[in-house]
């Protein structure tokens, strides 16, 4: 009788996680595994000869003939008929039929928290509860029905929230494509697409390539979009709460550049610690000069990256179709930048839009032309 | 051989790839980087496609569940200099933005 060999976990079941213990002998809750992804191709069982004996190895199992427990979104190899692979992008199990099965669409049916870890699917993701703080998501396109709290979210594709951003300044919500949230609140988005916000929009910094939208208010953070920028209700809360608005680069661009400043200073400041131990004598001193000499060379390296991404970043084009319109009120306070020019708000406007013509920002009315 | 294609240096895994990843080709060094990966010592793990300009689905499912057991032990893992065929088939299957992508080794943090 056949084995058949399980390039998967055959008996993995995601309602009985277990915690890992690490080298340290501390235990990791968040990294438990919650799904088995397989790619589109990917062999997930194959057939093997039995011992002399008669016994399948440890993790395959005995079929009386070679006929594979097929499930839906697999098939059998064309190259290789004792091989079964997946035909779809998604996770693999056995169902209730004892069938090996693909699923393209995994729906997480509660939070996504200490029971169920980070989570790291290549398949699109439904989390019907929220996403609580600490926690990793990454998936191709995301639905969260509930909250998403100081967590890392990134999606391959489109991103919808329907239960707003919380973010505790911490939060970091990534998509591809559009991101959409019924509000947000001190976090960090950034979208290779839109960004659109149905209520408000307060102390976030977003990296916008396509179009953002806020119906309600922005109110704090940084804004930074390629070419448009529409608010709906209010611009800016005041002196207090002001906001930035940055249009005419690229955003990536402009990410990249503050993570490379982020990674620049945390080199910098581990060059110091190094040297303080240097310069007490440490018995260790050749081991941190070396580390010193290998993070000095990052940081050169680093920096003119960073210069090269300035270099790119002055070739904006298109500055003169910039245009931030704002159908409310912009409070005094708020900043507007197109490209290099720049503008305070000093006394608040209504119903405006502004735009870059002959190196400064004008401000024209009505916001949008019906 | 294996170990002609790992090097190992101050926490860093370096894996060079070749030319193709693929079903024949990982075989290679599939249990090797498994076995490595579980090191205390390793602390991140580089895939060096700069010489690749095949990529199968069972190369790409290795570096799926590579990343994935990295993730789980709370390590990381980059792709060094993909070249652009290699970023395009990993596009079209809609994984690139999964894996954490360098060109110059000086950028790992």
């Amino acid at each position: 009788m056949p084995c058949l060999k399980h390039f998967f976990d055959p008996d993995f079941d995601y309602h009985n996680l277990k915690p890992v213990e690490k080298t340290d002998g501390s235990v990791d809750y968040y990294n438990m595994g919650y799904v088995q992804s397989v790619i589109a191709g990917q062999i997930l069982a194959q057939w093997e000869d039995e011992s002399e004996e008669g016994v399948c190895p440890i993790g395959h199992r005995h079929y009386p003939d070679k006929t594979f427990p097929k499930g839906p979104n697999t098939k059998v190899n064309p190259d290789n008929p004792d091989q079964l692979i997946a035909i779809r992008n998604g996770y693999v199990f056995y169902n209730e039929e004892d069938l090996i099965t693909v699923k393209e669409l995994l729906n997480v049916r509660g939070d996504v928290n200490l029971s169920t870890g980070n989570i790291f699917f290549v398949g699109d993701l439904v989390v019907h509860g929220a996403i609580k703080s600490g926690l990793d998501v990454k998936a191709n396109n995301i639905n969260v029905k509930g909250i998403i709290e100081q967590a890392n979210v990134h999606a391959a594709g489109f991103l919808k929230c329907d239960g707003g951003i919380k973010g505790n300044s911490k939060g970091l919500i990534e998509a591809k494509e559009t991101l959409r949230t019924a509000f947000c609140e001190n976090a960090t988005l950034v979208s290779g697409g839109n960004i659109i916000i149905d209520k408000n929009c307060m102390h976030t910094t977003v990296y916008c390539e396509g179009k953002f939208a806020v119906k309600g208010r922005l109110a704090g953070g940084k804004c930074y979009s390629d070419q448009y920028v529409y608010i709906g209700e209010q611009l800016g809360g005041g002196l207090s709460s002001a906001a930035q608005v940055v249009v005419g680069y690229n955003p990536v661009i402009l990410l990249q550049i503050d993570k490379i400043s982020t990674q620049i200073s945390v080199l910098t400041k581990e060059i110091e610690e190094l040297q303080k131990l240097v310069s007490n004598g440490s018995s260790n001193t050749t081991k941190f000069t070396d580390k010193i000499e290998k993070n000095d060379m990052k940081i050169r390296f680093l920096k003119s990256k960073k210069k090269q991404l300035w270099d790119k970043i002055q070739q904006a084009e298109k500055l003169e179709s910039c245009r931030i319109m704002v159908e409310g009120i912009v409070k005094a306070g708020v900043e507007i930048s197109i490209g290099q020019a720049f503008m305070q708000v000093e006394s608040p406007m209504e119903n405006v839009f502004f735009y870059y013509e002959n190196n400064e920002i004008r401000v024209g009315s009505p916001a949008l032309k019906k | 051989m294996a170990e002609d294609r790992i090097s190992i240096d101050d926490g860093i895994l370096t894996l060079k790839c070749g030319r193709e990843v693929t079903i024949e080709t990982i075989y290679d060094f599939k249990d090797k980087i498994e076995e490595q990966s579980k090191s205390p010592e390793i602390k991140t793990i580089v895939a060096d496609l700069s010489e690749a300009h095949f990529l199968d689905s069972s190369g790409i499912g290795f570096l799926v569940s590579l990343n994935s057991r990295l993730k789980s032990l709370n390590k990381n893992m980059y792709l060094l200099k993909p070249s652009e065929q290699i970023c395009k088939t990993l596009e079209l299957v809609r994984l690139i933005s999964f894996f954490n992508v360098i060109e110059d080794e000086r950028e790992l943090p």
